[in-house]
């Protein structure tokens, strides 16, 4: 994979090489970079067995650099917290939290499936054009998919508030439905659905998740 | 329990020993590495703001996503029948709604590319100005000429 051959060069060849990894088997999204013009986690990148061929590696597209392969994730984690990306229940006090389990039906759990297993690499987000020239308004693909599936959580009380809160003119409807995000997800996730899915719910249509799952 | 309070206080209590005094030679200000290291950090970018809260962008996005849609499914027949029967009325149909979905596109393209203090508030209403030249040009275009539909026959059959 690339990442063995990005640690080799920082052990052999060059140890101020910087870059983010940490679980090296695609399940953290801390090695998501520009590999061959694609964006995707550097784990799960293979190496071309062409070795006359050169790979080229860069950051996250359009992201401020912090050092080599290391994007400045800030903007894209405060747009993160920005959908409250946690339970919210009406009518529980602070001191009640923990004591009550909230169950969930086997259908209600398989409206979360192509969502929940997300790992927040920003890959997708990196990728969408729409997401590079206003990413200080649009929430971009990853976000948006995240906001989408605390909507769907049937254990969740504040849908309607969440679903409103997408409702101006950037958040979500910079969508050009480019479908970049879909299609570099190294996870294979739908965000692009997700972004349907969530009009749909905004012009008053019904919706039970990404479609086709499993 | 003690054991308990001891991890917590080892998580989150640097701050509070940090402020008694405990750790101040152990932790310099991040300034003051950056300073001393003559490191270079990246600004905290000017301007930039963390979702449309903080910019008073709030306005109602999907009614204008749902015109936009009825408009362009609607130019899906509007354009071949109007250009089948050519007449007054669906030429000024035809001009209004190509005209309409141009100008929300274009300004789509504005809100895209068109960044910066100065620039956008120069930009959308240029904009607006362009597109109202045009319904215009293509009104009167309409009400003086041969009309849209009979042009645009025109050029597939005399050009």
């Amino acid at each position: 994979m690339i990442l063995d051959a990005l640690i080799k060069i920082k052990n052999e060849i060059d140890p101020t090489l910087t870059f983010r990894r940490s679980c090296r088997e695609g399940i953290c999204g801390s090695c998501a970079m520009n590999i061959n013009g694609g964006n995707t986690l550097a784990c799960l990148a293979k190496i071309d067995t062409n070795t006359n061929k050169t790979s080229k590696i860069y950051p996250l597209p359009h992201m401020y650099v912090v050092k080599d392969l290391v994007p400045d994730m800030n903007n894209f984690y405060a747009q993160y917290k920005h959908i409250e990306p946690y339970l919210k229940k009406k009518d529980v006090q602070e001191e009640d939290y923990g004591k009550v389990a909230y169950f969930q039906s086997p259908e209600d759990r398989v409206k979360l499936d192509g969502m929940y297993e997300c790992i927040l690499c920003a890959c997708c987000s990196t990728s969408c054009p729409s997401y590079w020239w206003n990413s200080d308004k649009y929430l971009g693909p990853a976000v948006i998919m995240q906001a989408y599936r605390w909507i769907m959580d049937s254990r969740d009380d504040f849908g309607a508030d969440r679903l409103s809160k997408m409702n101006d003119k950037w958040s979500l409807y910079k969508c050009h439905t480019i479908m970049n995000c879909t299609k570099t997800c190294p996870k294979g996730l739908n965000p692009g659905a997700a972004v349907g899915e969530m009009k749909k719910l905004l012009v008053g249509m019904t919706s039970s998740g990404i479609p086709n799952q499993g | 329990m003690s054991a308990l309070a001891l991890i917590r206080l080892g998580s989150r209590g640097l701050g509070a020993w940090s402020q008694a005094g405990l750790l101040q030679k152990a932790q310099p200000s991040l300034s003051a590495l950056v300073q001393a290291k003559g490191l270079k950090v990246t600004p905290v970018q000017k301007g930039r703001v963390y979702g449309p809260e903080a910019d008073n962008e709030k306005e109602v996005g999907t009614k204008h996503w749902v015109n936009e849609r009825v408009i362009a499914v609607a130019l899906l027949p509007i354009i071949p029948v109007a250009l089948a029967f050519p007449n007054a009325v669906l030429d000024n149909v035809l001009v209004a709604s190509v005209m309409l979905h141009t100008h929300w596109r274009l300004s789509g393209v504005v809100g895209d590319y068109i960044h910066g203090p100065i620039m956008p508030k120069i930009c959308k209403p240029a904009v607006l100005v362009v597109s109202i030249c045009a319904l215009g040009g293509l009104l009167y275009f309409n009400y003086t000429d041969i009309g849209f539909a009979n042009a645009v026959r025109m050029i597939y059959t005399e050009l």
